[in-house]
Order: C-alpha cells, then structure tokens, then sequence
C-alpha cells in the first residue's frame, strides 16, 4: 500500500477499527513513513483532545423538571419561553423581515401623491378652468387635513354633480361614506374630491348620496339619463381591489 | 465488553418494568443516562441551558413512548438517536435566528438551581489523556465549535461516548463505512482549524 492509500485508513486505524491484516500492513508502512507518523500522532492527540472536553454537569432537579414536563404535558422539542425571549430580535427570521420591507414599501406607496393618472373631461377640464379653486372653508381645511392623500390611480367611476354649494356636496358626501365605512379624499381643486369606499359600499353611497333622486343639491347633468339622475361615466371597476374609488366633479348648475 | 452487556440487560430491564407501568424504573433510567444524554447535547449545541432542555425533552419523549420501544437495540441507541434529532431541532431553530454559539470553559453555568460547573476529563485515565495540555483542550473546543454540527456528532459519539463505528452505524441510520469516512473528514476539518490557532 502507497502513502495516500494507508493515510485513508489512519482515522480508523487510531480508533482500532481496522482488521488484523490491515494493521500490521499500516503499523509495517509506519515505521519507514514520517509523514504517516505524524499523521498518525496528531490524529492520537485530537482524539484524546476531544475525549478531555469539559463535560456538563446534569443540574440537580433534571429528573424533577422531567417530571414537570410530562406532568404538564409540553411538546417535547418545542421551542420554550427562553428561547422565544432571549432570541436576538435584530437577527429576525428573512421571512419576518421581507414582511416587514413589504409593508413599508405599501405604505410610502400609499402615502404618495399619485400622478395626474385620471384624464378629466375636457368638460371637467373646462370647470376647473371657468371656477377657479375657492380658498378653503375650515369643514375642507379639516378634511385635507384628516384625509390621506389620494394614492390610487384611477378611480373606478366618476360622477359629475351639478351643485351651486361644493361644500354641501362634500360634507353630504363625507357622511355618507363615513357610515359605510369610506372617507372622503380630496382632490385636485374644490370642485372635485374623491370618496374611498369598500367594494361591497358603493351602492350604498350612491343610494344614500342620492344619486337617482331629485332634489336641490343633485340635479341632472346629462338628459340622456333621465330626470334627476346624475352622470356616470368610465366605470373600469376594479373587482380584484377591495376599496373603491369614486371621483365626484362638481359642476355649476345648467352648465351645458 | 461483559459490563456493556451487563448494563444493557439492566437497561432492558428497567423498560420492561416502565412499559408495565412502574414510575420507579424511569426514575433510575433518568438518573443512569442523564448525564450521557446531557453530555452529548451539550457537545453538539455547545450551549448548557439548550443542551439541557434537550436531555429533558429526550426523557420526556421517551417516557411518552416506550410502549413502542421493542428492545431491537440498546436503549442507549435509542437515547442517543432522540437526544441527536432534538439538539438537531434545537440548532435549526436558532440558526434561523441567526444566533452564534459561543462558551466558556472556565466559568461555572448558572441554573435555576445554582451554578453548575463543567468537569474537565480527568487526564489520568489514559496515559496518552495524561498528555493532553490544557491549552490543547482549549483550542480543540474551539475548533469543535466551528466544526459542522453533522461533523461534532460523530467526534462526540467516538471520541466522548466511546461508541464502536458499529454503534454509531446504528445510532445515525448508516453504515459503517459512512460512519468511517465521516469521522476522518471531521477529524480533517478539526485539524485544519486547530492547525490555524
């Protein structure tokens, strides 16, 4: 046997694990071989190395704290109370982390102004330009202050409402989505705003808002939809999300 | 090799007598292999409180199913293959959690029930143990801390609990060559480390 082929066999032969035969070939390639030798010594001095580790001691209530665990029935190998506290909270598991970046990202998303995504009208356009913004009641400075601002791109239907008193539409408006669990959001100038709704509202809003239904503050906006109705137009709703957006336009009586 | 056979017809005994139901013999079990239980946990966490719930956690599981324990090996077998697959579980959750082992030698460990110190082997049982230096035994438990915990198993089952290739076959599920080959690269690795203090 070469050198290579009997250091295989050192490990087990400092165990003693090796058959007759093959020993007395090693312990006859030992005695001409100082590389094998050394091999061989240190291989010894690791075993009885790991042999003299420190051994630990069995605290003096094992078998009591056994019993304990059996009486209480816990899992054996669970993870317990001291390993839940004292694992190092800054080394938390990648999943809890990647929650944790998922979460943050949705949230600086929704917190940023969206771009001017919703194309107006060029009817709605031409409002904006013919009724410049007023200055804000305080009943609209509190809800530019309480409402977040408008993250979604494109609302899912817009309603033009034809209204001498904005101000009227929105504080109805907000009540109305206030109990049905929306809010109101503002939007890019007084006459327009948006209502954030649980897909299931929406028709609830519309009922209470009182689209359909003839009165001083809604009246039609286009005869091709009836007596007191109120325009609708690109309905895109999207099912897959479960808030609604509605965009209001508000518009000045017997605007053309 | 008559005193092995000796403890393990003893051994058989009591869980004979614990599967008919008598709490005493579990308590002698407990008190016969807490130690060696405890030990090999210890060596392949590196940690006293977790290798000691994992002991605990053995005997828990062994007293919840012994009914199912046939007496084909030795009980020590089945102690170590619970006590090895637990201190698996153990170190799997923690490296989840990212937390590096590290342990003192010298200072005493503190438990609930005082401070427990950890014995060194004594080295007059061999003479070739006589030789080894304390500072040798310093840096080999830190290299064995380093070691794969797949390798500390094996050093452990040889080098501490003495067990022949055939027992340690028999403990990890595989044969005896993967048990040879397994030893001499972990005693490869531990003297590439050792070799680099």
């Amino acid at each position: 046997m070469n050198c290579r082929q009997i250091q295989k066999e050192l490990s087990a032969y400092v165990d003693n694990e090796v058959r007759p035969e093959l020993r007395a070939a090693i312990e006859s390639h030992l005695t001409g071989c100082p590389d094998c030798q050394r091999r061989v010594t240190e291989w010894q001095q690791l075993a009885a190395g790991v042999h003299a580790l420190p051994t630990a001691q069995p605290p003096p209530d094992f078998l009591r704290e056994v019993r304990r665990k059996i009486a209480d029935n816990t899992p054996a190998g669970t993870a317990t109370w001291r390993d839940r506290l004292f694992f190092p909270v800054w080394k938390v598991p990648l999943e809890a982390a990647a929650l944790v970046a998922v979460l943050a990202t949705a949230t600086f998303l929704l917190r940023t102004p969206p771009p001017p995504a919703a194309q107006p009208t060029s009817e709605a356009a031409a409002t904006d330009q013919l009724a410049p913004a007023p200055a804000a009641t305080p009943a609209i400075a509190e809800m530019r202050d309480k409402a977040p601002i408008l993250s979604r791109e494109v609302p899912a239907e817009k309603i033009i409402v034809e209204s001498a008193d904005a101000a009227g539409v929105r504080r109805r408006a907000a009540k109305s989505a206030n109990e049905l669990r929306g809010q109101v959001l503002l939007g890019r100038s007084a006459q327009e705003f948006w209502v954030e709704l649980p897909a299931d509202s929406v028709g609830g809003f519309k009922n209470q808002f009182g689209l359909g239904d003839r009165d001083d503050l809604l009246r039609k906006k286009d005869q091709a939809f009836g007596t007191g109705a109120v325009k609708e137009e690109s309905t895109t709703t999207n099912t897959a999300l479960p808030q609604v957006i509605l965009q209001i336009q508000i518009v000045p009586p017997n605007t053309p | 090799m008559e005193r092995v056979t000796t403890a393990a017809a003893t051994d058989r005994e009591l869980v004979a007598r614990l599967q008919r139901g008598e709490e005493a013999a579990f308590a002698e079990l407990v008190t016969r292999h807490q130690g060696r239980a405890l030990n090999v946990a210890y060596h392949v966490l590196r940690d006293h409180a977790d290798a000691t719930e994992v002991a605990q956690d053995a005997f828990v599981n062994i007293y919840r199913n012994i009914g199912t324990f046939r007496g084909d090996s030795e009980f020590t077998t089945w102690l170590h293959q619970i006590v090895l697959n637990l201190a698996r579980n153990k170190h799997r959750w923690w490296k989840r959690r990212g937390r590096q082992t590290t342990v003192s030698l010298d200072a005493p460990h503190e438990t609930s029930a005082g401070p427990v110190t950890r014995d060194v082997a004594s080295p007059t049982d061999a003479p070739d143990r006589a030789a080894v230096k304390a500072e040798l035994i310093q840096q080999i438990s830190a290299a064995m801390t380093r070691l794969p915990p797949k390798f500390r198993e094996v050093l452990v089952l040889r080098n501490v609990e003495d067990l022949s290739y055939d027992q340690i076959a028999a403990v990890l599920r595989c044969s005896v060559g993967t048990v040879k080959s397994r030893i001499a690269r972990a005693r490869e690795a531990l003297r590439a480390d050792w070799s680099r203090d």
